[in-house]
């Protein structure tokens, strides 16, 4: 895939400009759902990730592979994503309201098998927003996108130590959230 | 679209202690969870806004005749010089490329379309487009579905080849990459404008040998 990811990008280059088509289609559900997660706003989100795109194909001579391309996206994203929460009013991550996740649940069952039996994906999606945005990105890097720690820190612009930190506390913040009911 | 749940093995290698150290047991649910987050879906013209946005890059190193078969034609005006310049560099072409079509003829079986005679004239579509997975001819002469008009890798060429038989005759066609996006002939000769702002590729079939590759 990455060689022929480099084969694709060396074409655009060249200039067969409907090959970056491939591209975008191919990257455009992770960069949206980014810009989604920064912004909470489905317009906003479109307009960042095109400029995403556009940005993107715009600098691509810059671009070394053999790095994957998708990386390197991400990176501009961010870039774009931090740009436009600083002048816009985004979604604030990190600050997490405190009630008792098990209310509406069997109040015999003990935190940690509370979290083991009733974990799903949505409970999982609504912590994440309390996460600080880099631990929030780390983890889903390395756990939904599959990126190597050397890719997250790439993409997130901090040392492969900084990456495994984040993905660690993310987790346990995560853990945290889940089992004392600090899900708002 | 929900996604597809990393197997034990891919979740083991990230959540190994060399990578995490001290890692609890009961983070692995929630990394489970992350994993299978389901993707909120792209709207659907993300695609074709960036691509109205962007243009074709300068090219690098690129000769007069590369550009020239990579440039698709709008309209023309049929003169006896440019008809004479047409055939001399088309009786060229031909012959270059009998010797490379002698090859893909031995690898690639010409399939019959449905409902085409079987004196039906052999074409060989060719296209240039390496890194994606998977690339069918549609068009006219298949009511625009791609079934059964899969093309071929071919490595060695850095191609994707198909052969098939067509009746005589004018179709419009383009190249269907990886089942989304769909790309007129570079190489065509001519190109036409459909009803929805996109251009397609015209091929003319007549005794043979057709502006494609007849065989």
């Amino acid at each position: 895939m990455e060689n022929s990811e480099e084969r694709l990008i060396s074409d655009i280059l060249a200039g067969n400009a409907d090959a970056y088509g491939i591209l975008v289609e191919r990257y455009q559900r992770p960069i949206f759902n980014l810009m989604l997660r920064m912004t909470s706003n489905k317009e906003d989100a479109l307009d960042l990730a095109q400029d995403t795109f556009v940005r993107a194909y715009e600098k691509l001579e810059r671009y070394k592979p053999p790095a994957r391309f998708f990386p390197w996206l991400y990176t501009i994203g961010m870039n774009l994503a931090r740009d436009f929460c600083r002048k816009q009013k985004c979604r604030q991550t990190g600050s997490v309201k405190i009630f008792d996740a098990r209310e509406d649940s069997d109040s015999t069952i003990d935190p940690g098998s509370y979290v083991v039996e009733r974990l799903d994906s949505k409970r999982v999606e609504k912590a994440l927003e309390g996460l600080p945005l880099d631990y929030r990105e780390a983890v889903i890097l390395r756990f939904h996108e599959d990126l190597s720690m050397k890719e997250i820190a790439v993409s997130l612009g901090i040392s492969v130590s900084g990456a495994k930190m984040r993905i660690h506390r993310g987790l346990l913040r995560l853990r945290h959230i889940l089992t004392e009911g600090n899900l708002k | 679209m929900k996604r597809i749940r990393r197997s034990d093995r891919e979740l083991e290698k990230s959540l190994s202690p060399d990578i995490l150290p001290e890692m609890d047991e009961d983070l692995r649910p929630i990394a489970e969870a992350v994993a299978a987050i389901e993707d909120a879906e792209p709207p659907a013209d993300l695609v074709e806004s960036v691509m109205s946005r962007i243009r074709p890059k300068k090219k690098r190193r690129v000769s007069t005749i590369w550009r020239y078969v990579h440039t698709p034609l709008t309209s023309f005006t049929i003169t006896p010089l440019r008809l004479a310049s047409v055939g001399a560099v088309l009786g060229l072409i031909i012959l270059a490329s009998s010797f490379v079509l002698d090859g893909i003829q031995r690898k690639q079986p010409i399939r019959a379309l449905k409902g085409t005679p079987l004196n039906g004239v052999p074409v060989v579509f060719t296209f240039h487009m390496p890194g994606v997975s998977k690339v069918d001819v549609v068009g006219s002469f298949n009511r625009w579905s791609p079934d059964g008009f899969r093309m071929q890798w071919d490595e060695k060429r850095g191609l994707w080849v198909l052969a098939v038989q067509l009746e005589r005759g004018r179709y419009e066609y383009a190249f269907l990459i990886d089942g989304g996006v769909m790309i007129p002939d570079p190489k065509a000769v001519m190109v036409q404008n459909d009803d929805f702002g996109n251009q397609n590729s015209i091929i003319i079939i007549n005794g043979g040998i057709s502006h494609e590759k007849g065989i």
